[in-house]
């Protein structure tokens, strides 16, 4: 033993505040004994209250030790879980005064242990959901593994119901190994030491003096009594799971561990909790079967028996074909290369232990401590489900699967085979992990296109927005009933967006991603809408109207009517890129004349990763005799893509048509949303032009430069005095680009730029060689 | 037959070869749309889409788009959309490691033009002394992190839409290579909100910057590119390498001489095998000026594909049989 | 007595010249008779040392002389100014004990021998000029000794870390200087033209040198180490033009004695890579005991030798600024000698040598007084040791006695290597 040693730089012990966290007996012994107390407290408060109303119990046990102290102290400090667990901290003590037999060697098998957690615990709480959480279970539960470890501890010594019966024993000591800490000793001090204290000191009789040689801390619970006993023994930070990259003595336990806890909890999850409840869980194998068998009520034990079957099906068949890859035995491989797989569960189970502890878990904490001690307080959870930055706790999950890939690749270096044998081991061994991948990626696959069952309890993946491709005005709808009769003249006009929706902030022009399934064709969809003001457009209500649209190749096609909430729209496909023109056509009689309604639209569809070309031809405008009369834009020479949007200030020219001549001095009137209003007249040629007025002057701060405005044109023509015919062409426009780039100020900026830093270097090079200019060589 | 294909490549002019390659490769990814070529959006060099007609586009255009899809459907299954755009990317990039940075980034050629035109005008380049070098060597990982953070920031409603593709805001080659179609049009700052004024205006200053830099400083704009910062990341995996034999270096320093980037570890560094730095273009001037046998090779596939040899030095800087008096 | 013999009493001078030819021819007629047949081109360079040393030729009249004390001192600036640089280090006994009246007696006894010959101003190619780098001490001190002697001696100032970037810097502007001084003194500048043909023909001059170091490679080797040594020395104060075009004679003869695999040494001879003290002719002693001693010198890593042949200049952009930048550069990174602080350079060289010549041993002399040749012995011992090299450490002066104990204790070595090898086999 030694009083005192110059600790390194990366000792824990050496640190002020962590080395009085984990070092010093009374803070130690303090935390033991506050946590037994609340244990025990919890244990005697689940039997008194053994109903629902006990929030205190389950948020204990399961809100704070199961799962999150655990599953963050595990990839982190290591197994200190066990360094303060009550039943160690007992067990201490009554193995002083027990028997000190040696256990039965039947008993002294870990798989005990592991098969209490994975079937005990795991497989009836999948079967019968809401039996582990109920109070009284827990209670009962956790008061019986403490007597049975209490009469354990009596019995045998070194504290064998940690290593073999205590179901997350050897569970911890498995998941240790990715920890950044590792307790081992000052080897040059043990050189010269004939007493190890160290040793004596362990109440579970591990030797820490050879920690450092043999790679590994056995079963060591981080009690740290060795630490107090002599200085010699440090507590280091190392990189994380540093302990794998290099040899160590094996444990076919630990393997297994990883295996059947990656099976019993995230994929379980992934099939009981997820893909149950999404729209087509019905048909997942595991309701299948259970329904097959007439058990439909335990399918969550069904989906937990698949997934560990799974789960085992495929690290045994990756590591079986590994073994027959890198050539060597099945055993060696499979103790060597499985230990890659620790961080799949661990770090998964984090992100969603503390994406829960962010939405409810916090607030039961708090509510069930205020019912344990008498207190009352009033929490609101720290964040709601749906928040975006949520998503990052996903994050952890790939974290973990990149980390599980870069551990097969480390454990691979310690077996000699050739480079080729190698790689194929490694795709081999690492099918657990696609099998952990692909189970993710399903699931959000799943949840995406099918889409969750409403009155669930909501999925680890996202819930998937239904995007079909021209949604966009999104939000409640707010049906409104047309109390307003429209008048028989009025004329009728299209409209992108609903009229009867609310706008939310999605409806400025935000381009359709082309998500949706690629099968289906695009569609645009479109209501015929009347009114003067541009900004209160009513539903035109259903009356006979002929519609029909011209697609990009000018061919005549049929439009699609839907109903649906009481509202008519009509749809169109828009397959290719170009410019659509959609007609609507309505004749009535008033008074003895006859009004022709014509709404037309011309709708220029731009999407990216479609192969059309902008040519000549696509500027070709329309001609058509379906309409008597008719008005087409004549482009300009500036718009040279599918994506052109009319700005402020450009100028458009129109020709009127009727009958397919030119019409000349026919009325057009313009109308602008913010109530601008003008009259032109085509010329001989049928030709009218104007510009788009500018009439958008927010505050600079509150300017958006993809502010939409509508313009609405009309043009009506009466051939004789009993005929009407009006026309509606609707327009979008946004703020002229040349009104907020300046070239002048980016010119005027650029050669400041250029005269500054010319002057700085030639400065700094002046200087540089001013001290010996008279060296200086001219060229 | 096989000694003297060697032989000939050991002892090729490289300023030569390079020239004509870098030639190639600006008309190829500058102009190559007017050729109807189109290599994909994943390029791991400034082929800067801004410019209309070029064969392709930078890898880092994409890279933000994807980044800046809403979290939950980043993390969901939309997420593989990233996963396959750097799975193109890296197959891109790993035919020819950071070779595309010295032989076909338009950008870089470009830089390459501005030296020779100084070098033309007799003025004498501009160095970094150490301890400038090593403060500024971390600006293209900061870089880097803007590429990476500020989608995600955006996809999680932290930063709007103003932010889109915030990095090719700042790009210089935003704002230079559609030069070379005739654009100017990039040559703006744009007011429409006080975002997009300042990060025009940065775009603006780093293009000037950028001239001035690349006239004096060889190579300027690569010390701090971002894309230089993600090939660091995945060099490992190429199929060429750049690696040094320590134990025939001499530590003569003339590799460091004549290195654009002034990275001082291809000289001093005798322990390592794979020499490939994070500033490395892999230019090669540095194997082309290495006058001991083997000591840098620039390998293909592990084998040597083009070596330092004393004979190539000889050949390169110009040592010849002088024609002096002699008195017999 | 009529007849008296007429004795005339020779002056000091005179008889400086007698030893010194006596010196010089016992050595020359060593290598030319002493061993297997020499190569016909030696000839040249043995005629030059004959006419030099025993008829006091002088090569380079009407040029300005410029003496150096050391390599560092680029040669290329030198042949840039239209000057001649002559490499002051002496390796006569003569010279050793006249310079011992001006330097302590457990002194450098190259120093000694450089400086007695400058006290004695007997010299045939007397240096206008003589710039001295500041390497090592003895060195260092020698210089103001030497201008006390009338000459003009310039100090140039030499880094002794060459890892920081405060050295390159440094010595750069010490170069800088030295080569403003000398251009004012030639009354000439650097201009790009005559810098880049200076460069361009000391860099020919190296690879020749290459090109007859690669023939030693080979197991039958064509040419002493002792005429290699004499090939290097004559660069010293030849015309490099004649010294080139003896050598492009000696590279033709030696590749055609490769072909027909003309070995100069038995068949048996260990293969000895030198290392140490540089060997200035005449002070071949330790070289020819060795090769006396049937075993052949195939490598030397020494400051007259090969390091002055062994690293060339690269230069990026061919401006006069740059070129001179870059020959301060190399001059100094490249330098294995050892006043640097540390020497890893020079262990790793020597290492390399051994094994691309593959040597069986090292042997490497040291000076008695040369205080840094004394102090690096024990890291390079180690470090051969470490990398499973033999090696000898021999030290001694430029007196002719001793001869018996260094040729005992070098003939052990050489039959220890013999053994080793026939083991090995």
């Amino acid at each position: 033993m030694i009083d005192f040693i110059k600790r390194d730089k990366n000792d824990l012990f050496d640190k002020p505040l962590l080395g009085f966290l984990f070092k010093n007996r009374t803070f130690l012994m303090a935390l033991r004994v506050v946590v037994a107390s609340l244990f025990f407290y919890a244990i005697y408060f689940g039997f008194a209250h053994p109903g629902k109303e006990n929030l205190f119990t389950g948020a204990l046990f399961w809100g704070i030790f199961w799962a999150l102290f655990m599953v963050a102290t595990l990839p982190s400090f290591g197994r200190i879980f066990c360094g303060i667990c009550p039943h160690g901290f007992f067990g201490k003590y009554i193995t002083k005064f027990g028997l000190k037999k040696t256990m039965p060697k039947w008993m002294q098998n870990r798989y005990i242990g592991i098969i209490l957690l994975v079937i005990g615990w795991w497989g009836i709480y999948y079967t019968f959901p809401s039996f582990w959480k109920s109070p009284l279970a827990t209670a009962a539960m956790f008061g019986g593994m403490t007597l049975l470890a209490f009469v354990l501890y009596y019995l045998y010594k070194d504290m064998s119901y940690c290593r073999y019966v205590c179901p997350i024993g050897t569970l911890t000591r498995a998941y240790d190994k990715l920890s950044f800490t590792k307790l081992e000793t000052y080897t040059d001090a043990c050189k010269e030491c004939r007493t190890f204290e160290c040793a004596t000191a362990c109440s579970y009789n591990l030797k820490p003096f050879s920690f450092a040689k043999k790679n590994q801390t056995d079963d060591c619970t981080l009690c740290m009594e060795c630490a107090n006993a002599c200085e010699a023994v440090k507590f280091t930070i190392t990189k994380p799971s540093e302990q794998l990259f290099s040899k160590f003595k094996t444990l076919n336990a630990e393997v297994w561990t990883y295996i059947l806890i990656l099976g019993s909890i995230p994929i379980s999850m992934s099939f009981a909790h997820g893909l149950n409840r999404t729209n087509i869980a019905d048909s997942m194998i595991w309701n299948r079967t259970a329904e097959y068998l007439g058990m439909s009520e335990y399918s969550g034990g069904f989906a937990f028996g698949y997934a560990l079957l799974m789960t085992i099906f495929f690290s045994m068949l990756g590591l079986f074909l590994a073994s027959k890859a890198l050539k060597r035995d099945y055993s060696s491989t499979f103790s060597t290369l499985g230990y890659g797989y620790a961080p799949l569960f661990i770090l998964g189970s984090l992100g969603h232990t503390l994406s829960g502890f962010f939405t409810h878990e916090y607030q039961e904490i708090v509510n069930g401590f205020a019912q344990a001690f008498g207190f009352v307080v009033e929490v609101a959870p720290l964040a709601h489900r749906g928040d975006g930055w949520l998503g990052y706790f996903g994050l952890l999950k790939w974290i973990g699967v990149i980390w599980a890939f870069i551990l097969i690749y480390k454990r691979l270096k310690l077996i000699e085979a050739s480079r080729v044998r190698k790689v194929f081991g490694y795709i081999f061994a690492s099918f657990l992990i696609f099998f952990f991948i692909g189970v993710n990626v399903y699931s959000g696959y799943v949840f995406k296109t099918y889409g969750a069952k409403q009155g669930g309890h909501g999925s680890h993946s996202s819930k998937s927005t239904s995007k079909s491709a021209a949604n966009y005005a999104k939000g409640r709808v707010t049906a409104e009933k047309q109390t307003v009769q429209m008048n028989d003249d009025a004329p009728i006009y299209f409209s992108l967006s609903n009229p009867t929706q609310t706008a939310t902030k999605y409806s400025m022009g935000m381009m359709s991603h082309g998500t949706g399934d690629k099968k289906t064709i695009p569609s645009q969809k479109m209501w015929l809408v009347y009114g003067d003001e541009v900004n209160n457009q009513k539903l035109v209500p259903p009356m006979k109207i002929e519609t029909f649209y011209f697609d990009t190749k000018q061919k005549l096609k049929e439009i699609k009517l839907e109903q649906s909430r009481g509202t008519s729209s009509y749809s169109f496909e828009v397959p290719s890129n170009g410019y659509y023109n959609i007609f609507a056509k309505n004749e009535i009689h008033q008074n003895g004349k006859v009004i022709h309604k014509v709404a037309k639209l011309e709708y220029l569809n731009g999407r990216h990763g479609i192969e059309d070309v902008y040519t000549q031809e696509v500027k070709k405008p329309l001609h058509t005799d379906k309409t008597k009369i008719d008005l087409t834009r004549i482009k300009s020479e500036k718009e040279d893509s599918f994506f052109y949007r009319h700005a402020m200030g450009d100028e458009l020219a129109f020709e009127a048509l009727f009958d397919n001549k030119p019409l000349a001095n026919a009325k057009l009137t313009l109308t602008t949303q913010s109530g601008w209003s003008k009259r032109i007249t085509t010329d001989a040629e049928g030709i009218a032009k104007f510009h788009i007025i500018r009439d958008y002057f927010p505050e600079w701060g509150e300017f958006d430069k993809r502010h939409k405005e509508e313009m609405l044109i009309s043009l009506i023509h009466m051939p004789s005095a009993n005929e009407q015919y009006i026309l509606t062409y609707p327009l979008s426009f946004y703020p002229n680009v040349s009104d907020y780039e300046s070239y002048g100020y980016a010119l005027l900026l650029m050669t400041l730029t250029l005269l500054i830093s010319g002057f700085i270097v030639y400065r700094f090079r002046r200087n540089r060689t001013r001290p010996f200019s008279e060296l200086k060589y001219e060229e | 037959m096989k000694s003297k294909i060697k032989d000939l490549i050991n002892n090729m002019n490289l300023a030569k070869v390079r020239f004509w390659t870098q030639l190639v490769t600006f008309v190829l990814f500058v102009y190559g749309g007017y050729f109807a070529i189109d290599l994909g959006s994943e390029l791991p060099i400034f082929a800067c889409p801004y410019n209309g007609e070029s064969a392709g586009a930078c890898y880092l255009i994409p890279l933000q788009h994807q980044l800046s899809m809403p979290a939950k459907v980043l993390l969901g299954g939309a997420g593989i959309s990233v996963i396959v755009g750097l799975l193109t990317f890296l197959f891109w990039f790993i035919f020819l490691n950071k070779a595309w940075c010295g032989y076909a980034c338009p950008i870089g050629t470009f830089q390459d033009w501005l030296t020779w035109l100084r070098k033309s005008m007799g003025i004498r380049y501009s160095t970094y002394t150490q301890n400038q070098f090593e403060k500024l060597s971390k600006i293209k990982y900061i870089l880097l992190a803007i590429v990476l953070l500020v989608p995600l920031l955006m996809g999680v409603g932290a930063l709007d839409s103003d932010w889109s593709a915030a990095f090719c805001k700042i790009c210089p080659a935003r704002i230079i290579s559609p030069m070379f179609s005739g654009d100017l049009s990039q040559w703006a700052i744009d007011f429409s909100s006080i975002t997009a004024m300042v990060l025009t205006s940065i775009g603006m200053i780093f293009a000037g910057l950028f001239l001035a830099g690349s006239f004096v400083k060889k190579r300027f704009f690569c010390f701090f590119c971002p894309m230089s910062a993600l090939h660091y990341i995945f060099s490992s995996f190429a199929f060429v390498q750049l690696k040094k034999d320590g134990s025939k270096c001499t530590r003569c320093g003339d590799c460091y001489s004549v290195c654009d980037m002034q990275i001082k570890d291809i000289a001093d560094d005798v322990t390592s095998t794979n020499i490939l730095r994070d500033d490395c273009i892999m230019c090669l001037k540095c194997v082309a000026a290495c006058p001991e046998d083997d000591a840098l090779h620039f390998d293909i596939f592990n084998v040597k594909a083009f070596s330092s040899t004393k004979e190539g030095f000889e050949k390169r800087m110009g040592i010849e049989k002088p024609k002096g008096d002699r008195d017999e | 007595m009529s007849n008296l013999i007429k004795r005339e009493i020779e002056s000091p001078n005179e008889r400086q010249n007698r030893h010194k030819a006596m010196e010089a021819i016992k050595v020359l007629n060593d290598l030319r008779e002493g061993f297997k047949v020499p190569p016909q081109s030696m000839e040249y360079f043995y005629n030059l040392f004959e006419e030099v040393y025993c008829h006091q030729k002088a090569l380079h009249k009407g040029k300005v002389k410029v003496g150096t004390m050391c390599i560092q001192i680029p040669s290329e600036i030198i042949y840039a100014l239209d000057g001649v640089p002559i490499r002051l280090c002496n390796g006569f006994y003569t010279d050793d004990e006249i310079g011992s009246d001006f330097l302590p007696q457990k002194a450098c006894p190259l120093v000694k021998a450089s400086v007695g010959h400058l006290a004695s101003q007997n010299i045939t190619d007397k240096p206008d000029m003589i710039y001295s780098p500041t390497t090592c001490d003895q060195k260092t001190k020698a210089g103001s000794t030497i201008e006390g002697f009338g000459y003009d001696v310039v100090d140039v100032n030499f880094p002794r870390t060459k890892e920081s970037e405060i050295s390159r810097e440094f010595f750069r502007r010490s170069i800088r200087e030295f080569s403003a001084d000398l251009s004012s003194k030639m009354g000439k500048k650097l201009s790009k033209k005559n810098l880049k043909a200076a460069i361009s023909k000391i860099g020919y001059a190296q690879s020749l040198y290459h090109r007859l170091s690669e023939f030693r490679k080979s197991s039958a080797v064509p040419i002493l180490g002792n005429d290699m040594f004499l090939v290097t020395n004559a660069f010293f104060f030849d015309k490099i033009d004649n010294w080139i075009g003896a050598c492009e004679k000696l590279v033709s003869e030696l590749e055609q004695r490769v072909k027909d695999e003309v070995h100069v040494a038995g068949k048996v001879s260990p293969r000895i890579v030198y290392t140490g003290s540089p060997p200035i002719f005449p002070n071949y002693k330790i070289p020819l005991i060795i090769e006396e001693s049937d075993a052949i010198i195939v490598a030397d890593e020494t400051c007259s030798s090969n390091r002055m042949f062994n690293d060339r200049v690269a230069v990026d952009e061919w401006f006069v600024n740059d070129m001179v930048d870059s020959l301060a550069d190399k001059y100094l990174k490249a330098c294995t000698c050892p006043v640097f602080t540390k020497n890893d350079d020079r262990i790793r060289r020597i290492i390399e040598l051994v094994r691309s010549y593959s040597a069986d041993g090292v042997i490497y002399q040291a000076f008695a007084g040369c205080t840094v040749y004394e102090l690096e012995q024990r890291s390079v011992l180690e470090a051969m040791e470490k990398a499973g090299i033999s090696i000898l450490y021999i030290e001694s002066d430029y007196s002719p006695s001793q001869h018996g104990q260094l040729s005992t204790r070098v003939e052990a070595f050489v039959e220890s290597l013999k053994i080793k090898n026939r083991k090995r086999s």
